[in-house]
């Protein structure tokens, strides 16, 4: 595959190399590794994917398993920022014989386990990567050699190169199949112990030696047959190498098989090779130029294209799609905490319903007393108006008789006709826009002008009455006067 | 999740199935839910509002009974005064028993089938025509009127007869409450 990068971070360095052809090209080697990563050691190994000529699309890379407790130094020194994590730094310091003690207190203190430990320092170092190589046009691909699931998918398709030069041990698959080459014939016993003891098997496994991390495994009694005969079967998967590949022959060590690994459907197969490599100790053999040097790089990235396009969706570089694993839960808590706000506001308010309902039915009797008290109110209103209204219209009329009457002069008066009646009876009197309330009309005669003229006089006493004098007139042969007139009372002077 | 199974699912498919849950939560569950709430809501306004009122009625009960009593007790005596029926038989009586104490001749009566413009209250109406001295006349009248307030004149006419008596006319209003 064009452009297929290979990134190696080991504890003591990190590489990143290219394949060409057959051949694996170191392109850039940074010491110290991710023992004192700093970020800067990382961009430093990444310069060269700026070049021009160096672009590509993947960046394959291959996540050790070292020991727990240098992971919790990496974690530290990327995360100085936290308390528990500056102990474990400083309790690491103090050296190789106290540095498992110190590393578990710190698991203990950080609250995780060992394999939750490892993720989060894989995960922050897929992030740097991803972070870096993103922008490039680069897509990450991750592998974890602990993780049985990914060995699972890789099962049959994938090709894979692992190699840690600084725990002296090489790991790979080689189409499904688990092969661990080692380098150092004087370290392979407790390499192996450390791979199986440590890393490989989980704490819990029936294999693993209790108490005994560092005990070869291959001293275990447990282990001498299953040993045994996936010794034969290494033996002849190193047959197979060397007639492919020409590799020599080399003592081959089994450490497992499908019965020991209950997840994995996978043949493990161990196996060791004293590899003389020009110009390379030991224990600074580095998988890439390991694979510079041998034709297990071809081997080993024989169908790059065969590999699972799992960039994206890798397990490992959940960081990067941190919104997808924290927005389903997050959007489930979110709905969750508002119906329950909403079942509780709900609740609350039929408590608050129940109280004024309880108010409520106590307040009835007195609104029902008040409204009938009402009615009764309105009824008693209804007939008092109707009392103050006859009333009203009540006039006193001997009264009023009486008072006209001594009005009228005893003597030169002689009245024929005295009527009284209520002024509406004569709605066209007008007195100054008053309409009468009272109205006496009158007929008569007078002995003389002049009495006729001290009645009107006597009569019209304003403002309590208004005198109209409808007709006079003088009769014949004689002096007297016959008259009619009208007396209104007027509205406000009663 | 195994990863045949994640390379087949579809990118858009989280959103979209979070999209969808949020859109059934919403319906089915925050929709009704608020709806309750809002109609919980108007239940509760509306009950406050009548406990205010059923306070405030507690409170004015004390005034309002008073109150009450006080109004019950001038319609009891204005009802005391005003009968509830016509009467009319009783009403004759009484005018020519007045009549006769003031030495007024009763010459005409009749029942007037005029309407009443008063309101609230039925009304009968005499016509009457007597005959006597203005002096007789006025204490006629005036005991009349002292019967009681169901009782009322209304346009008399007042005309010379002769021999110094007067010829009276009236109208004699007689007030009763309707049932």
């Amino acid at each position: 595959m064009k452009g297929t990068l290979l990134l190696d971070l080991g504890p003591n360095e990190l590489v990143l190399a290219q394949r060409k052809g057959e051949q694996i090209e170191v392109l850039q080697q940074v010491s110290p590794g991710w023992r004192s990563y700093n970020g800067r050691n990382l961009r430093e190994l990444l310069a060269p994917l700026r070049r021009p000529g160096v672009a590509g699309s993947r960046v394959v890379v291959g996540l050790a398993h070292p020991p727990v407790e240098l992971r919790c130094e990496t974690l530290a020194s990327q995360i100085p920022e936290r308390e528990a994590t500056r102990a474990i730094l400083d309790r690491l310091q103090v050296g190789p014989e106290s540095q498992q003690r110190s590393s578990k207190v710190a698991l203990k203190n950080l609250g995780g386990s060992r394999e939750a430990m490892i993720a989060r320092v894989d995960d922050q170092l897929l992030q740097a990567l991803v972070h870096e190589l993103n922008p490039l046009g680069f897509e990450v691909v991750a592998f974890r050699p602990r993780s049985l699931g990914w060995w699972k998918a890789l099962s049959g398709e994938a090709l894979w190169l692992h190699l840690e030069p600084g725990a002296g041990h090489l790991v790979g698959i080689v189409r499904g199949q688990v092969v661990h080459f080692e380098g150092i014939p004087d370290a392979v016993e407790a390499s192996l112990g450390f791979s199986l003891g440590r890393s490989y098997l989980q704490p819990d496994h029936p294999l693993t030696p209790r108490g005994e991390a560092w005990n070869p495994i291959r001293r275990h009694a447990a282990l001498q047959e299953p040993l045994a005969q996936l010794q034969q079967r290494a033996q002849g998967l190193g047959q197979s190498l060397e007639s492919r590949f020409g590799l020599p022959p080399a003592q081959l060590f089994f450490t497992g098989g499908p019965a020991y690994w209950p997840e994995a459907r996978l043949l493990l197969g161990l196996g060791t090779w004293e590899i003389a490599t020009p110009g390379l100790p030991g224990l600074e053999v580095s998988p890439l130029l390991l694979a510079q040097h041998t034709h297990l790089a071809g081997l080993c990235l024989e169908n790059p294209l065969e590999w699972p396009a799992e960039g994206a969706r890798n397990p490992l570089l959940r960081g990067h799609r941190g919104w997808r694993r924290v927005a389903g839960p997050g959007l489930l808590v979110s709905l969750l905490l508002a119906t329950a706000g909403l079942s509780w506001q709900r609740y609350r308010q039929q408590q608050q319903l129940l109280l004024l309902e309880a108010q409520w039915q106590q307040l009835i009797p007195f609104v029902m007393e008040q409204e009938q008290l009402t009615r009764q109110q309105a009824g008693f209103k209804k007939t008092l108006e109707v009392r103050d209204q006859l009333y009203a219209q009540r006039i006193d009329w001997p009264y009023t008789l009486a008072q006209l009457l001594a009005r009228i002069p005893t003597t030169g008066i002689r009245i024929s006709t005295l009527q009284l009646g209520p002024g509406s009876r004569q709605p066209d009197l007008n007195f100054d826009g008053k309409s009468p309330r009272l109205l006496l009309e009158m007929a008569g005669v007078a002995n003389s002008r002049r009495d006729l003229e001290g009645l009107l006089s006597r009569l019209d006493y304003p403002p309590r009455y208004a005198v109209s004098l409808h007709h006079s007139q003088l009769q014949s042969s004689s002096t007297r006067w016959d008259f009619t007139l009208s007396v209104a009372q007027l509205q406000e002077s009663r | 999740m195994k990863p045949g199974l994640q390379r087949t699912f579809p990118r858009w498919a989280w959103p979209a199935l979070g999209l969808g849950g949020l859109t059934l939560w919403f319906l089915l569950i925050a929709w009704p839910l608020y709806q309750q709430l809002s109609a919980q809501q108007q239940q509760a306004e509306a009950l406050q509002t009548r406990i205010e009122q059923g306070v405030a009625a507690r409170a004015s009960l004390s005034l309002l009974r008073s109150q009450v009593a006080q109004l019950q007790i001038e319609a009891g005596a204005f009802e005391q005064q005003v009968p509830p029926l016509e009467r009319l038989p009783a009403l004759v009586s009484q005018l020519g028993r007045i009549a006769q104490q003031h030495s007024i001749s009763l010459q005409q009566l009749g029942r007037s089938v005029e309407r009443d413009s008063s309101a609230g209250v039925a009304t009968t109406r005499i016509a009457v025509v007597a005959r006597g001295k203005l002096n007789q006349v006025y204490a006629f009248w005036r005991d009349l009127l002292a019967q009681g307030r169901y009782l009322n004149l209304d346009r008399p006419i007042l005309q010379l007869a002769g021999e110094g008596r007067l010829e009276v006319r009236f109208q004699l209003l007689a007030y009763s409450l309707p049932k």
